[in-house]
């Protein structure tokens, strides 16, 4: 229990750093295309590889979460 | 087209005469009708949240806004809804145990009590309707429209929005929320599998993916980074969407409803990672076309741009099942917000627990002619028009959750502070009040200052228990 309970607030801070990740210059940069992966400039693919680790800490999230049951 | 159309509209409209005759035999009492006997399964959760939250707001607007802003459009509209759905996560079972302890009839009667004011459900009500009513009546505008310029000899845009008022309104009046349900599920299945053909179909167009980010790169570098050619995805104008987008399963009563009424607990948590894979799915080809779009019709207006790619390119059944889907997505989610907004108007009139539906049901018709006498006469601008509902009602988000989490009741003036930022956020809409203050943006300011006196408001009284 205490080990869902602190797996819970790491997802919690995972979710709270991937938002600020997205909305920091390191993804939105004026201007800013490289590195390119299959030809996608990096704020698209960035905003894609954060969107799927959000979905695993999301996933992670329903398997630890405090409040499971009603 | 015409005979595939002509099809498609016969097999949808077949499917929502059966989906309201089944749900009336199913709704035994008033419960079942204003929610659909609150038993939501993760698949039907999941579809009816995806249709409301996904409608031609995305299947027109977000190609559109690919096209004209560029790629910095995935972190306005994907981003954003990864943080919510992580945020429902996080909330939903707070909200669910609240309603239950207060016997959930609605939003308005759920603040009424909490705060202990009937101001309180008054204040949101009045709030969300006027800016539910707006983003309903944009829905069926921007359908009616883009009808009215594919087929000119047929019916005028505003016959095309009656037509669809008019639909909405008689299967939600006989079926209740469980026909929207239905409706929802056949609508956001039919959506997916449009946007993915029309995004296959860009890419292949274009030579490859590779090919079209290349030649986009060529043609139109501004496209693949902030804030985009017109300057539109800044920081801060990301970072209000954000907040806005976060706040629409705290806000927006047809939301929270679904919510609610999910099975258990457990199974909203299903729902929500479901969610979550169905939206990367909706979203990521709306970016493909969006980018063809900006390589073939960087100039035409919006309206060509999605007749084309989305119909004239396509071959006549694909043509068709999007035309369809178009209108089923007006429909469900103007039909979902409609009664939802009648179910608040139950709520806030202390009718909740009662049987008699009638009072209800007149209301619900009385909001569906407000959005259709709004969408003959309002604009046409998809995305920033929805945008400016959602940030309206977002505003209300950290008063809400305030009344969810407090131990205790906390006064009124998160209500006021909440009043203020309304007023203040109507008039930056007109432009009146500056778009930005001191080099921030304004809604920014409004949103984290409600913020702080709700947060202000839980650490001085709303923590201990009385």
């Amino acid at each position: 229990m205490k080990k869902n309970s602190l797996i819970w607030s790491v997802c919690c801070g995972m979710a709270v750093f991937l938002t600020a990740l997205a909305y920091s210059p390191l993804v939105l940069s004026p201007d800013q295309f490289e590195p390119v992966l299959f030809g996608m400039p990096r704020t698209f693919w960035a905003g894609i590889v954060i969107y799927l680790v959000f979905l695993v800490v999301i996933w992670l999230g329903t398997q630890v979460h405090p409040e499971k049951e009603d | 087209m015409i005979t595939w159309l002509v099809v498609f509209a016969a097999l949808w409209l077949s499917a929502l005469v059966f989906f309201s005759y089944r749900s009336k035999r199913q709704n035994q009492v008033a419960n079942d009708y204003v929610f659909a006997g609150a038993n939501l399964g993760p698949l039907l959760g999941m579809l009816t949240f995806a249709a409301t939250l996904f409608s031609t707001f995305t299947i027109m607007g977000m190609p559109d806004y690919f096209r004209l802003h560029g790629v910095g459009s995935w972190i306005f509209l994907a981003i954003a809804d990864a943080a919510m759905f992580f945020f429902i996560l996080w909330f939903g079972h707070k909200l669910r145990s609240r309603g239950m302890e207060h016997q959930y009839d609605g939003m308005s009667s759920l603040l009424s009590r909490c705060y202990q004011s009937r101001f309180a459900g008054w204040l949101y009500f009045v709030f969300v309707f006027l800016f539910m009513i707006p983003y309903v009546a944009i829905q069926i505008r921007g359908v009616g429209i883009f009808f009215e310029a594919i087929f000119p000899d047929f019916l005028p845009g505003w016959g095309w929005s009656v037509a669809i008022v008019t639909l909405m309104l008689i299967y939600s009046e006989i079926g209740g929320l469980r026909a929207i349900i239905y409706s929802d599920s056949l609508q956001a299945t039919v959506l997916l599998v449009g946007i993915w053909i029309v995004g296959v179909a860009c890419i292949q167009n274009a030579g490859g993916l590779t090919e079209l980010f290349t030649q986009v790169r060529e043609t139109h570098p501004e496209l693949l980074s902030t804030p985009g050619p017109q300057d539109r995805l800044s920081f801060f104008y990301l970072l209000g969407s954000l907040f806005a987008i976060m706040m629409i399963p705290v806000t927006q009563p047809q939301v929270v409803t679904r919510l609610i009424i999910m099975q258990s607990t457990q199974k909203m948590h299903t729902m929500v990672i479901s969610l979550g894979i169905f939206a990367f799915l909706v979203i990521l080809p709306t970016a493909f076309i969006g980018l063809y779009g900006a390589l073939n019709y960087a100039d035409a207006p919006s309206r060509e741009f999605q007749a084309q790619v989305l119909l004239f390119e396509q071959i006549a059944p694909v043509g068709a099942i999007i035309v369809i889907g178009l209108l089923a997505a007006a429909i469900s989610t103007s039909d979902s917000q409609i009664f939802a907004l009648g179910t608040e108007f139950r709520s806030i009139t202390n009718q909740g627990k009662s049987e008699n539906l009638k009072i209800m049901r007149l209301f619900v018709l009385f909001f569906g002619i407000c959005a259709l006498v709004f969408a003959i006469n309002s604009g046409d601008q998809l995305v920033p028009l929805a945008l400016a509902s959602f940030k309206g009602t977002a505003l209300f988000g950290p008063a809400i959750l305030l009344a969810l989490f407090a131990k205790r009741s906390v006064g009124i003036l998160p209500l006021i502070a909440v009043l203020i930022a309304e007023i203040i956020f109507v008039l930056y809409q007109f432009k009146i009040v500056p778009q930005n203050i001191g080099g921030i943006g304004t809604y920014v300011i409004l949103f984290v200052s409600v913020g702080l006196v709700a947060l202000g408001s839980y650490l001085l009284k709303g923590r201990a228990a009385e």
